[in-house]
């Protein structure tokens, strides 16, 4: 069947299978980033945001998805011009082995999209659901309080919403 | 300490180089880049623990529609060989088959299929058709060496390729021994003994990303293997003897993985991917799924450790008397290795005046452990640091102070170093750098060890909170063993260009490489492409593993750079007309006598165009003549609910000492997960099985790993030394950081709540039996 | 594993239960589908998607709390209505289920309607005694008693979509704790106790207490409740009902952990979540 629906801002239109996953669905389209690493919702690694909100793409049916809004880190920003999340994450020492980074950068997203000031609490609660075997997650919660911190300075003056 | 100078660029925390590319996720790992046509390869596993093939129908299979190729035992020749991805000749037994007529755990392999997708290939294992011949199971170690036990290597072709131990007909693996003194006299001599039984447990890696392997065969017809390892070379030289190619014809790149942790330190996939690629000429992927991971990829090896040792009323420590029975499941992958280093880097921290070491390794029909960051360290400290604990208790001594007096000291050696090797004996060293007594002085103050320290022990309160601390030492590489090596050429604009074998598994070896060099040369990291771990492009290196990057691959970098410094201060020099003595560098430039500054992109520029060109271009190789240990204190402040038998971490305070701290952050990383491992290991992590060796936990809903809502309070602090044989003076950091956790939380259960763990994990109910409260 | 061969979404409800109703069997309700796309039984090939039937939103109604039935747990936590109803017992429960992106994708009536063996929410729904509105021709409301009895298998019947579910207003002076236990913040529950009660004046008048994830469904602990309706509250009453509950619970086998320990949490947290129960100093209306 067809699917069309909106991945990082632009309109994409493809064949999927009934039971298609949307992990699968946005790998075949050439965006990767979002990653298998378990399969059954377990490990957040394939995290990305659906009409705003953080789901887990590997149990996520694509053909669910049609009319939707799908953001992953690609829509974010890129090496030449990184969203301030992702150079947070890199000059905390967050990014270790990257696989689960993805999803833990839209998890982020989704968190200062709703809460611009989490305490450590909420930081945590809010990335319960990615997992991480590298860092240990301490400069992962350092990185996105860093985050909240430059993004609430930054608004109002053209920085990246 | 000596050679120490004002370092530029090593010390800082540089961010790594791939960083952002990972975080806007344009790096590619193995299944993001995937050329047209790819097949997908799926394995079909053993249902049973033990069993003959006796026949293998792969008729229907082969026939069904998208399906291209079917393999079996049949299909291959048979190369026993081992998946240990370790220096040649190998110290593990030569007791794997790519694919055998035989299975040996639930969850050995029995045959693979090529399909055009993953749907089909899935039909396609269905319809194989296996007659087992069931044979009687081994599922503990202990029933492994007992008369009559099931022979769970009865091949021929099992052999070791250098002498060590290894006896198959009684499913003995490995064994190794080492001792000084004479431990009956010591504990003799001693005013307080102690002797228990410990067990710690099988756990698994969980690397984020499985294992992952692609190979296709090039347009000249060699076979290229891009696959998610930390040993590129030797995962070229395995495969190529097992399919019998030769090396020439093999390539393996390693491009972005997630993480290993070990697990990745084993040759897996890649021989079977590899042979579907020839037999179908088509591009072939293999990913194991997250169940597949868990049972037929690699675990931690269970030991058995059985333990006595004596303390004199003055603290003196006059015994230790260790003994070992480790389980390797049902192939012996690092079986020797992991067995010998559970001695050979817990022995040497104290001044026992007599220890006996003993180790074996036996076979059981059980998925099958490898190396696990740690690699026996992690297992053996556990006991160590309990025992230290209660020898300290019994003589009515502070734990630390035990520790303080005991401990190894810089110029100290120990006759352990020399006694156990890797395979084959050691290598005698005296410690250069230390300063453990300031990592337990500056974690003892940040935990509140003192203000803490027994505060509960009259208490009968349900919930009640104590603090625990163990010391630890590891290594720094396999000296006289590996090899690593580097390669730099300088572009015309004054950049680089780093090749090297070394593995990056997300650790930052790349940054942290392109720092060494930008030091050694005078320029910045951020002048360096650093291109690593093909075994076409890149000189050759062992791979990350026994803590070698920094410490290994990073000196065979420096000497490089060495080079490559001499080679542009000559061009300089021709190009100033002054001796090169004459010419100093600095900010990527070369300064001259009189002050003429060129930059280096002058001098590049001038070397590849302009006269007496030449490529400024140089290699190095090194090797380690000694493993210089990192030390560490770590301290742990547990809350222990007596009616529920709950364990919380509430602080976890390291302090380690690896030398120089390359880059600072990326160490402390290293240290916060390898110290988050340790502790979901030490309360939560286990395998269960089923009575016919069926693992019945998978997956990460029912195997349980903390996650972001389980931190508690991690604290990191590095401690410097300057370790002279180190690049810049660095010793390692990746390992040693796993192996506190288990012991310091057991100490520190004891001192809330008065019981003694030794078995692990530290469940819930395994608190509430030793509390008598179940 | 069933395959699926076709996902529809039908825009009302009728067209919903047609297609159900056709399917004969192969067809089945699909909300937030965080189970269906990990197992989806043998025989269902088809999914009726139910995102478009308007079932979402959380209201108070006379003092009792509406949940539309494909509401995301995240959006019950979130909401005001549910804070603010029985002093936020049900965010403090759906915010131990599962984790932060499945929040967003589990529905409330997918937690409950024919729940899993690790459905949490359940337990908390069968203390409150919770009425799970259904449709198919007609709507009917069943009970949580009802629907949650032993062998109540075929009270749900082919074509049924549950489209809300009602708490209806608690008498005064009312209170309910829910407590889950897990190993880890991100687990299925080892044991969920749920416990809801009234006073009257000094004496316990009415009260449930309810353990989940320790049989299939969620199961009433009559023995406990028997022993704390019309007593006072005291840490005796509290120990006593809950050795009782440990008593007459056989927990169903499970590997992850042996049955002594399990009864060992029975008694320690229905002792403890009665503690919480009657501890709190102001009933909420």
């Amino acid at each position: 069947m067809k699917l069309i629906f909106t991945l990082n801002g632009e309109e994409r239109s493809c064949t999927i299978e009934p039971d298609e996953k949307l992990l699968t669905t946005l790998r075949n389209l050439g965006t990767t980033s979002p990653k298998k690493g378990c399969g059954e919702g377990a490990c957040g690694s394939c995290a990305v945001l659906l009409n705003g909100t953080l789901v887990n793409s590997c149990i996520t049916f694509a053909a669910t998805c049609s009319g939707a809004h799908v953001t992953t880190v690609e829509g974010l920003g890129h090496p030449n011009d990184p969203h301030p999340i992702q150079e947070e994450f890199v000059k905390a020492g967050a990014v270790q082995c990257g696989f689960c980074t993805p999803g833990m950068i839209m998890a982020t997203k989704a968190l200062l999209d709703s809460n611009p000031d989490p305490d450590r609490s909420q930081i945590m609660s809010a990335l319960d659901g990615n997992r991480c075997r590298c860092t240990g997650y301490v400069k992962i919660f350092e990185a996105v309080g860093n985050a909240a911190k430059r993004l609430s300075t930054s608004k109002g003056d053209g920085g990246k919403p | 300490m000596s050679d120490e100078m004002e370092l530029k660029v090593v010390g800082h925390s540089q961010p790594k180089l791939d960083g952002l590319a990972l975080a806007c996720g344009t790096e590619k790992y193995v299944a993001d880049d995937l050329p047209q046509g790819t097949l997908v390869v799926k394995i079909l596993w053993s249902p049973h623990a033990h069993a003959r093939i006796v026949s293998i129908d792969t008729e229907a299979a082969s026939a069904l529609k998208g399906v291209r190729a079917v393999l079996t035992w049949k299909d291959l020749p048979r190369v026993p060989h081992t998946t240990a991805g370790q220096g040649f000749p190998e110290p593990s037994p030569y007791d794997t088959f790519t694919l055998d007529n035989k299975v040996r755990f639930v969850g050995d392999r029995v045959a693979a299929v090529a399909a055009d997708n993953e749907s089909i290939a899935a039909q396609a294992l269905a319809l194989i058709d296996v007659k087992y011949e069931l044979l009687p199971a081994i599922l503990d170690p202990r029933d492994s060496m007992e008369r009559g036990a099931p022979i769970i290597h009865d091949e021929p072709e099992a052999h070791v390729v250098i002498p060590v131990p290894y006896d198959p007909a009684t499913n003995l693996a490995a064994a190794c021994q080492a001792s000084f003194g004479d431990v009956e006299k010591g504990l003799a001599e001693a005013d307080f003994v102690v002797e228990r039984e410990f067990s710690t447990h099988q756990a698994q890696h969980c690397p984020m990303e499985p294992h992952v392997a692609l190979a296709w065969i090039d347009p000249r017809g060699r076979l290229v293997i891009r696959t998610s390892t930390q040993v590129p070379f030797h995962v070229r030289r395995i495969v190529s003897q097992r399919l019998q190619l030769p090396v020439k014809q093999v390539r393996v790149i390693k491009p972005r993985i997630g993480g290993g942790f070990g697990s990745k330190q084993e040759v897996l996939l890649e021989d079977l991917v590899g042979a579907m690629a020839l037999k179908t000429r088509r591009p072939c992927l293999l990913e194991l799924t997250r169940k597949e991971e868990f049972i037929s990829s690699r675990t931690r090896h269970p030991q058995i450790l059985n333990v006595k040792a004596g303390v004199k009323k003055d603290g003196t420590l006059t015994a230790f008397d260790l003994n070992i029975l480790m389980d390797t499941g049902a192939y012996g992958s690092h079986a020797l290795t992991v067995l010998s280093n559970s001695g050979s880097k817990t022995l040497p921290l104290y001044r026992w005046q007599n220890v006996c070491f003993q180790g074996t390794t036996v076979y059981t029909n059980l998925p099958v452990g490898g190396a696990y960051r740690g690699y026996g360290a992690t297992q053996a400290y556990f006991p160590l640091e309990s025992v230290m604990d209660e020898l300290a208790e019994g003589i009515g001594m502070d734990p630390i102070e035990l520790r303080s007096r005991n401990h190894i000291r810089q110029g100290e050696s120990s006759p352990i170093f020399e006694a156990l090797g890797e395979g084959r004996s050691g290598v005698a060293q005296a410690v250069e750098s230390c300063s453990l007594a300031k990592c337990i002085e500056l974690g003892a103050q940040e935990i509140g060890w003192h203000q803490k320290r027994g505060r509960f022990r009259n208490s009968t309160a349900a919930v009640r909170r104590g603090v625990g601390m163990c010391c630890l030492m590891q290594g720094s590489s396999i000296p006289e063993i590996d090899l690593a090596s580097a390669y730099i050429k300088m572009n015309e604009d004054g950049s680089f260009n780093l090749l090297l074998g070394a593995t990056d598994l997300g650790t930052g070896s790349d940054t942290i490489m392109a720092q060494i060099a930008a030091e050694e040369i005078g320029t910045e990291p951020s002048a360096f492409n650093v291109y690593s771990s093909d075994t076409d492009l890149t000189p050759f290196d062992v791979g990350a593993y026994a803590s070698s990057t920094t410490y290994l691959s990073g000196q065979a970098v420096r000497k490089a750079a060495a080079k490559i410094r001499e080679f542009i201060i000559l061009v300089a020099s021709r190009m100033m007309d002054v001796p090169m003595a004459q010419v100093s560098v600095a900010g990527s430039s070369c300064i001259g006598p009189s002050g003429q500054i060129l930059t280096f992109a002058q001098v590049a520029t001038h070397s590849l165009y302009v006269a007496d060109q030449a490529q400024i271009q140089a290699g190095a190789s090194h090797i380690a003549h000694k493993s210089p240990p990192p030390f560490a204190a770590h301290f742990a402040e547990v809350e222990v609910d007596t009616d529920t038998g709950e364990v919380k971490v509430l602080t976890y305070v390291s302090a380690t000492d690896c030398g120089t701290a390359i880059n600072p952050r990326l160490a402390q990383g290293q240290v916060e997960g390898a110290v988050l491992n340790g502790i979901s290991f030490a309360l939560t992590e286990q395998y269960l099985y089923d009575q016919r060796g069926r693992m019945l936990n998978p997956d990460f809903n029912s195997y349980k790993v903390f996650g972001a809502g389980d931190v508690p309070d991690i604290r990191t602090i590095l401690v410097p030394s300057w370790e002279s044989s180190g690049p810049f003076g660095a010793k390692s950091v990746s390992e040693i950081g796993i192996n506190g956790p288990m012991p310091a939380i057991a100490n520190a259960i004891f001192d809330a709540v008065g019981v003694r763990l030794t078995r692990s994990p530290f469940t819930p109910e395994t608190i509430l039996r030793a509390l008598k409260r179940l | 594993m069933g395959r699926i061969q076709s996902i529809l979404r039908p825009e009302t409800i009728a067209e919903a239960v047609q297609l159900l109703r056709q399917g004969n069997g192969r067809a089945a309700v699909l909300a937030g589908g965080t189970s269906l796309a990990v197992r989806s039984p043998a025989n269902v090939d088809t999914l009726v998607d139910i995102s478009a039937l308007g079932l979402h939103g959380v209201a108070g109604f006379d003092g009792g709390l509406s949940i539309k039935a494909r509401t995301p747990l995240a959006h019950v936590a979130a909401s005001a209505a549910a804070q603010q109803f029985l002093d936020g017992v049900i965010p403090t429960a759906c915010n131990r289920v599962a984790s932060t992106p499945l929040r967003n994708m589990i529905t409330f009536g997918g937690n409950l309607f024919q729940p899993l063996p690790w459905s949490d929410l359940p337990a908390l729904m069968l203390a409150l005694n919770a009425d799970f509105v259904v449709t198919q021709e007609q709507t009917r409301t069943i009970s949580a008693d009802t629907l949650y009895a032993p062998g109540a298998r075929s009270i749900v019947k082919p074509g049924d979509i549950l489209t809300e579910v009602r708490i209806p207003a608690p008498p005064p002076d009312s209170r309910a704790v829910f407590h889950k236990v897990s190993r880890t913040g991100f687990d299925y529950a080892t044991l969920d106790v749920a416990v809801a009660a009234t006073m009257a004046g000094s004496t316990i008048a009415a009260c449930r207490v309810v353990l989940g994830c320790v049989r299939t469904l969620p199961i009433r602990v009559a023995a406990a409740e028997e022993e704390l309706i019309g007593k006072s509250p005291s840490p005796q009453l509290f120990a006593s009902a809950a050795a009782k509950a440990a008593g007459s619970i056989e927990p169903a086998h499970d590997f992850r952990f042996s049955q002594e320990y399990r009864r060992h949490l029975i008694k320690v947290w229905v002792r403890r979540a009665l503690h919480e129960t009657f501890g709190t100093s102001e009933a909420i209306r």
